[in-house]
């Protein structure tokens, strides 16, 4: 593709060789009363920019856990999460706040869409939390909206949106901070085969163009795309 | 976020539960209405103290066989005892004024004088009172144009008159009615002064004035016997020196009046000492208790509605809780989630505070038409109070649930259904 590096952000400086995520000795206990669940152990992990990763491993095996995590929407128990260069194990929540709005971007299996704001306005809202001008907002929701090829839909609600629609809406809002990566939990567990390849062509494009995406599936076919595949079983990798 | 993007937020959130908002903000709304109904009624039953009650000259003490009761339901009087009364005379206004606590002492006595006409000019109910020189200060006047009658007038019983502003107004229109004369029950006056108005009171004015010497009344004029004396008959207004305590005065007036009138210590006192005093302590009361219902309603409404917020916001937590998650998902720190809700109670407290403020000036305004002498007002330091309290109570009642909503964990909210 042509317009392959097209991220500003994070190109330059960092250099291949620093990972823009490195896990050391990650684990998370979950303390539920007189059982406590070990959910994740001991978990190293590197991945670089330009990276293109499927998490995968059974129900229970700690996928999601571990995307949670990698998503700041949780924290570990103990070990060390390093985030292009920046240790945020222990960061209070307005950093972590702050992280998920610029660093990450989150997109699930259930779209997550609010259902009472438009797909424009669902677009717009990381870049709220952001303090991003009106002007600016606009752009980059023609922008995004027209990167996933929904810029005749911008007005639509999601109930009027179909699944793959609603998916590509929930896209266009992860990578509206341009964020570092794009994090995909179960990205087409609720579509059809037609559909679930539609999205994962869209995953495919956005890394042809550098951004680092992880997967997370345990549909092989999903995981085919990815150019590293990690699989995750009781809480370690194998 | 910024400010007017959470305004709409919230603006659009309340309207798609647009029955639900408004029975929630119905507490604020019976509150601040109630706030704005009675703070408006008090401003003017104020104004109306202002206004009409200044010219009862808050110092006289008016001497009569009658006690004047103030109250609500219908006065007690035993008008048998009334009208075996002793009658007051000049003589007794003359020893009063000797008293060293006592300014000036009038004799007083008034009636109807029915209809007055001039040149096709007609008033009607104009009071014909008779005094002497000392009443422009026991009555409160003050002399317009001309002068008041003087103790020439009183010794020789001159046909002169004194015209309130309303008979000058009524009567003459643009003329001078210094020098002119005027005719009452078959009698000639001649007009030597003109009194300043002292604004109408609750109906009746008592600027409908003709005031003539007490002597030439006298002449032409009978005393009124039995039941008549007991309100018509002839009285006593006692102004005080000026720093000297009304209670002392009126001790003094009591002291004499009862050796005058022959009273042995354990009879008790068969005349009245009324001052204008009682009527303000009436409408004190009058105004403390509208303070107190006022109060008690808008404390226990608007602690209602407070709770009616808590509790729609509580509801509304839970039922958003995905929302909630989704948002913090995408970078909603726990601060834009708290003020996203605190502004949602706080515009739905508001909205309560301006329906509550607009029907209750509309609530005052008609109490204004109905009841005559009350010129309600609502000052622009009600509506702000309005808004001031809704505001309060939006923020008090909004923190609980706002705060519970900024801590709910992003990864159980999102997974809330």
């Amino acid at each position: 593709m042509a317009k392959k590096f097209r991220r500003s952000k994070g190109q330059g400086k960092g250099s291949n060789h620093e990972p823009v995520i490195r896990l050391q000795d990650l684990s998370k206990v979950y303390d539920g009363g007189p059982v406590s669940v070990e959910a994740l152990k001991n978990i190293n992990l590197e991945i670089y920019e330009g990276g293109y990763v499927a998490i995968m491993g059974p129900s229970g095996s700690g996928k999601s856990t571990l995307m949670h995590i990698l998503g700041c929407l949780d924290v570990p128990t103990s070990g060390e999460y390093f985030l292009k260069g920046q240790e945020i194990s222990r960061y209070d929540s307005d950093q972590l706040a702050r992280v998920r709005n610029r660093e990450v971007g989150f997109v699930f299996q259930q779209y997550n869409l609010l259902p009472r704001l438009t797909a424009a306005q669902n677009v717009e809202l990381p870049m709220q939390y952001a303090g991003v001008s009106v002007d600016r907002r606009e752009e980059v929701v023609e922008k995004m909206l027209e990167m996933v090829g929904l810029a005749e839909r911008g007005h639509h609600r999601p109930n009027e949106l179909s699944g793959g629609e609603s998916q590509r809406v929930a896209i266009a809002r992860a990578l509206a901070n341009d964020p570092a990566i794009l994090l995909a939990d179960e990205p087409t567990g609720n579509l059809d085969t037609k559909t679930e390849e539609e999205i994962m062509a869209l995953l495919d494009e956005l890394n042809e163009q550098g951004r680092t995406v992880i997967v997370v599936t345990h549909d092989d076919s999903v995981a085919l795309h990815a150019k590293r595949t990690i699989n995750l079983l009781d809480g370690r990798i194998v | 976020m910024s400010f007017l993007s959470l305004l709409g937020l919230s603006v659009v959130t309340l309207r798609h539960h647009k029955s639900r908002s408004f029975l929630t903000a119905l507490g604020i709304i019976i509150g601040v209405m109630t706030v704005i109904t009675i703070l408006s009624l008090l401003e003017g039953l104020n104004r109306t103290i202002d206004n009409e009650f200044r010219f009862l000259g808050t110092k006289t003490i008016s001497v009569r066989k009658i006690e004047w009761q103030m109250s609500l339901g219908r006065p007690h009087y035993d008008f048998e005892e009334l009208a075996k009364r002793k009658d007051f005379t000049v003589e007794d206004a003359e020893a009063l004024a000797e008293l060293p606590t006592i300014e000036v002492a009038v004799p007083t006595i008034s009636k109807n004088a029915g209809n007055l006409s001039r040149l096709g000019n007609k008033i009607q109910n104009t009071t014909l009172q008779g005094t002497t020189e000392g009443g422009e200060l026991a009555g409160n006047w003050i002399i317009e144009q001309g002068r008041f009658i003087n103790k020439d007038d009183r010794l020789h019983r001159r046909m002169v008159c004194v015209v309130g502003s309303y008979v000058a107004e009524n009567l003459f229109g643009a003329e001078n009615p210094i020098g002119k004369t005027m005719d009452i029950q078959n009698q000639r006056y001649l007009i030597v002064g003109v009194l300043e108005a002292k604004g109408a009171m609750m109906g009746s004015t008592p600027d409908n004035i003709v005031i003539i010497p007490i002597s030439t009344y006298l002449k032409y004029n009978e005393l009124p016997r039995g039941r008549r004396s007991v309100w018509s008959g002839l009285g006593l207004d006692v102004l005080p020196k000026q720093g000297v305590p009304l209670e002392d005065a009126m001790e003094d007036v009591e002291e004499l009046l009862r050796i005058r009138r022959g009273l042995r210590y354990d009879q008790d006192n068969d005349f009245g000492l009324n001052t204008s005093q009682m009527f303000l302590d009436t409408l004190q009361r009058i105004t403390s208790v509208m303070w107190l219902v006022m109060v008690g309603i808008a404390t226990i409404s608007l602690l209602v509605g407070g709770i009616g917020i808590m509790n729609i916001m509580l509801v509304s937590v839970a039922e958003r809780t995905r929302e909630i998650g989704i948002r913090k998902a995408v970078g909603a720190r726990d601060r834009d989630i708290m003020i996203q809700f605190l502004m949602e109670a706080v515009v739905l407290a508001l909205l309560g505070g301006l329906i509550g403020i607009i029907v209750g000036i509309g609530i005052a305004q008609l109490v204004s038409v109905l009841v005559e002498f009350l010129d309600a007002a609502s000052p622009w330091w009600t509506v702000v109070l309005g808004f001031g309290f809704s505001a309060a109570v939006g923020i008090f009642f909004g923190i609980y649930p706002a705060q519970k909503a900024s801590k709910l964990n992003p990864i159980d909210a999102i997974r809330y259904e």
